[in-house]
């Protein structure tokens, strides 16, 4: 065996850095998860704004649909929602602040469309059409509530 | 710690807990493997500060891809990332470029215990030879890669690898001698 030969032999298996590469490694795994964590309730959240987008424009132009019964669905969404929004609120300090922020940043759009229906019903109560798009507006903010209340802890 | 040694009956345990998301099982995994990984990084590159920049991206890397990992120990397993992170990283080479190499020891300033002799001539040598006589020696001559391999990660063919490793153990020798 040359000297070469014998000098591979000896090279050392391990080599050990300076200094601890754990933290860097650590908060860069941590960046990774928060960017995650972020993206994940936008996603989210944009699903719903899209669904709202799109069921305000698909049932805008459309025939008036059947009427509406008169029933008390109103009064059963919004205890749904009150329901759902004292669970969220029990849970508030489990979730991300980041991720309440979004949720609440969301459910202030559809609470701004459910205004606007009512509105919008109030002037003209006789508009079937209104009255489901007001009904489906709900629906979606019980959606995103019922979304939000099944979030894991540290979401 | 020597990574064959360091409980190898733990190592499934913290590798099936790592995968399912356990970050402290990872961590110790890197602390058993860091030093083999550092060694494969710096052998290439050169340059302790890019080799640590090297070993943190390439445990990011593990821990991002650890579920696609298939028949091979962790420690192994790693090493095959290091090496891929190594070659990848271009601003790294980059970085390399910019640097004096030549008189490069890869621990003259450290103050920690060093191999002795002659290994550590070649520890020298090696970070002072051309870098692609440098990666076609570490990972053939010390990784223990087939030139059909090296060939597919440095992107030449099996000729040029054979030849790079010829002028590479030319080199050292002229250097040891």
């Amino acid at each position: 065996m040359n000297d070469l030969e014998d000098a591979i032999a000896g090279l050392a298996e391990e080599i050990q850095p300076d200094r601890d590469l754990w933290p860097g490694i650590e908060a860069r795994l941590a960046a990774r998860r928060s960017t995650s964590r972020m993206l994940r309730p936008l996603a989210a959240a944009a699903l719903v704004l899209a669904g709202v987008g799109l069921g305000m424009w698909a049932t805008w132009p459309a025939e008036p649909p059947p009427p509406v019964a008169e029933v008390t669905w109103q009064a059963e969404m919004e205890s749904a929602s009150a329901r759902l929004s004292a669970t969220l609120a029990g849970r508030r300090s489990e979730l991300d602040p980041v991720t309440v922020g979004i949720i609440e940043a969301n459910l202030a759009i559809i609470d701004e469309a459910i205004d606007e229906c009512a509105r919008a019903l109030e002037a003209d109560p006789s508009n079937a059409q209104l009255e489901h798009r007001l009904a489906d507006t709900w629906r979606r903010r019980i959606d995103l509530l019922r979304h939000a209340t099944d979030l894991p802890s540290g979401s | 710690m020597t990574p064959a040694s360091a409980q190898p009956d733990l190592e499934p345990v913290l590798l099936s807990a790592a995968r399912n998301g356990d970050q402290r099982a990872f961590e110790a995994l890197y602390r058993c493997h860091v030093g083999r990984v550092f060694a494969v990084c710096l052998r290439l590159c050169a340059d302790r500060t890019v080799a640590e920049e090297l070993t943190q991206e390439a445990f990011v890397r593990g821990w991002r891809k650890l579920h696609t990992m298939r028949g091979h120990g962790f420690g192994a397993w790693m090493r095959q990332v290091a090496i891929r992170v190594s070659l990848d990283d271009r601003r790294a080479h980059l970085r390399r470029l910019a640097r004096v190499i030549p008189t490069g020891d890869p621990g003259a300033d450290t103050g920690r215990s060093e191999p002795p002799g002659l290994a550590m001539d070649l520890e020298r040598a090696l970070a002072g030879l051309p870098p692609k006589a440098r990666h076609t020696f570490v990972l053939r001559e010390i990784e223990g890669l087939t030139h059909a391999e090296i060939a597919d990660l440095t992107g030449v063919t099996v000729g040029t690898s054979k030849a790079q490793l010829h002028r590479a153990r030319s080199l050292l020798r002229e250097a040891l001698s």
